[in-house]
């Protein structure tokens, strides 16, 4: 006897264009037979507005693919373009991308942290509740993330998207009084986000350690933001142009996002898979706090991915103090390039994980082909790994509400981008 | 006296671009030139979890305009009692956190204006369209009304609050749309 049941988490009051969301799950003989998670993923329709269009509308258009990382779109695509028009756009131009990238860093990070991740580990329904017994907490959390929107915002924006970046660089320079109020907030903000990530690093976290595989870019100096090769901890070692050769997407009948695999498994990006591989290169005062905590990286708990967020916190606030330390208005915040025909690639770390876009140009440089892969379809398929993992461990003799809970707390550990416009999943258990 | 913050919530798709649209008119309009400079501050979000929060702090009061999916025709304006929002109890994603969430969560941490006056337009099924449809956008004219109004009200009641001045008063009263 097959039963089916379905459950509605949300229904919306004020709602955005919405998308859909849902997870399925079968059970039979005590074991998770078939699980299935769709997500609504809008990069899939952008590929085909890009067709057609001029180079210079790329960085605009590709900004209104996710309302928390346009930056982190407009990075991988300016580095394909540029890749393909020939363009180097020198060192002021990538100190400030990187400084932009820290916002963004910054502001994703401690939503991810505060809307989603400690309400679940404190075991409340939601920031909302968290706040009333942790108002400081909170405070201080949007306070951090109000210094992202800020550093973004430096770079030239207008209210919606961030607009200041071109192919070649920025439309324009900051004010050199903006960037000196910026570093006087940065450094008070810093004994802050050592705080959050002490705080974090304190919760009641559980999990348990899971294998899987871990990639993210590697640069040799740096921490990765915009360049580096991509690596996994399984020996993985590509440029960006060889990201085809390894890395298979398929399409899936239950979801619009493609799934990403790598030697055909599952595998994870994102601040815990970025830490993992790349923690030798975090400066001393962010390494200090981790020793404080007693956290050490590499971890395969995927629940210490909200530590590897917080560390990334601290982390920007020092880079973006580093590199405004340096500023000076430049004679040009952009280097002019031909747009001409060729293939580029663009890869960089988004706050979620790895971001790669391809881009093909036609002889005056207008788009041809646009492929974009987002870190939350890579993800795809270890959530449903994870999933199956957490939910079985945990006992699937439990309730259809406890089942669903687990499910939703995993599924928020990764802060998927489930679109900007999904507001609800729909359950679908079936029993057997 | 303490700024008030009118803020467009939208997204570049379809009709959910109504609240952009909306502060555009209201720009446009001249009803802002009505009142003391500076002191009406028009805005666009595009993800409340990220900007609206941000765009309330410093405001003494502000009016929010938001795509509404309810039960009324397509282009219906309503005016929402900002206390029978009802917070989304457990977001997947930072990506769902919505304007009543944000509001619930502003007022949890003291966040929040003394005055927040929400209005919502109807959109039904939308699609990916560059910009919101007519039928929506018939919804204006009716909001710039309300929205002259709200900001006669907030001001004329500040006044009196601050610091009475019968000349200020009567010249604002004599604004009309």
């Amino acid at each position: 006897m097959t039963e089916k049941r379905e459950v509605s988490i949300r229904v919306p009051v004020l709602a955005r264009v919405e998308g859909e969301g849902a997870l399925e799950i079968d059970i039979e003989d005590g074991r998770i037979a078939d699980l299935k998670l769709r997500i609504y993923e809008p990069p899939r329709f952008f590929e085909k507005f890009l067709e057609g269009r001029s180079s210079h509308e790329v960085p605009d258009m590709v900004a209104r693919i996710c309302g928390i990382c346009p930056v982190a779109y407009q990075m991988s695509a300016v580095h394909a373009l540029e890749s393909i028009f020939g363009i180097a756009p020198g060192p002021w131009v990538r100190a400030m991308r990187r400084v932009m990238y820290c916002g963004e860093w910054i502001e994703s990070h401690c939503l991810h942290i505060h809307l989603l991740a400690v309400p679940d580990f404190l075991g409340y329904g939601s920031v909302i509740e968290m706040a009333r017994d942790y108002p400081e907490e909170v405070r201080r959390g949007l306070a951090l993330q109000a210094i992202g929107n800020d550093l973004i915002r430096m770079h030239g924006a207008r209210s919606v998207h961030p607009v200041g970046v071109r192919v070649g660089g920025f439309h324009r320079a900051p004010a050199p009084e903006n960037v000196a109020a910026m570093r006087e907030r940065l450094h008070a903000a810093l004994p802050e986000a050592r705080s959050l990530l002490l705080w974090t690093a304190g919760l009641p976290l559980g999990g348990s350690e899971q294998q899987f595989t871990c990639v993210a870019m590697r640069h040799a100096s740096e921490y990765p933001m915009n360049e580096g090769r991509l690596v996994s901890d399984q020996g993985l070692d590509i440029a960006a142009d060889e990201y085809d050769k390894v890395f298979a997407e398929r399409q899936v009948p239950h979801s619009t996002a493609l799934h990403s695999t790598l030697a055909g498994k599952p595998y994870l990006v994102g601040p815990l898979a970025r830490i993992n591989l790349n923690h030798d290169q975090l400066p001393e005062p962010v390494t200090e706090a981790l020793q404080a905590a007693s956290i050490r990286f590499p971890s395969h708990n995927p629940y210490h991915g909200m530590i590897a967020r917080a560390a990334e916190v601290y982390y920007a606030l020092w880079e973006a103090l580093r590199l405004l330390d340096e500023y000076a208005v430049p004679d040009a915040p952009f280097t002019e390039g031909m747009p001409c025909g060729g293939i580029g690639f663009g890869c960089t770390e988004a706050p979620r994980g790895t971001l790669w876009h391809r881009y093909e140009t036609n002889d005056d440089g207008t788009i041809k082909a646009a492929r974009i892969v987002p870190p939350t379809s890579q993800n795809q398929a270890r959530i449903e790994e994870d999933l199956r993992l957490s939910l079985e461990s945990g006992g699937l003799e439990r309730s259809d509400a406890e089942l669903r809970r687990q499910g939703e707390r995993v599924i928020r550990n990764y802060d998927p981008c489930i679109s900007c416009s999904t507001h609800f999943l729909d359950l679908k258990l079936r029993r057997t | 006296m303490r700024r008030v913050h009118i803020i467009g919530i939208g997204s570049p798709f379809g009709d959910d671009r109504i609240g952009w649209e909306a502060v555009d008119a209201i720009d446009k309009s001249g009803i802002l030139g009505r009142f003391p400079p500076g002191m009406v501050k028009t805005f666009c979000c595009n993800q409340p979890a990220v900007g609206l929060l941000p765009l309330l702090s410093g405001a003494g009061a502000a009016i929010l305009i938001d795509a509404l999916r309810g039960k009324e025709a397509p282009g219906t304006l309503r005016k929402v009692d900002v206390d029978t929002l009802q917070p989304q109890s457990a977001p997947l994603s930072s990506h769902g956190l919505s304007v009543s969430d944000s509001l619930a969560l502003g007022r949890a941490v003291g966040m929040l204006p003394e005055t927040v006056l929400v209005y919502g337009i109807e959109i039904g099924e939308s699609d990916a369209a560059p910009g919101a449809s007519a039928r929506i956008r018939a919804a204006i004219p009716a909001l710039l009304r309300e929205i002259a109004a709200d900001l006669q009200t907030l001001f004329q009641k500040q006044f009196r609050q601050d610091a009475p001045c019968p000349h200020s008063t009567d010249s604002m009263s004599s604004s009309q749309l």
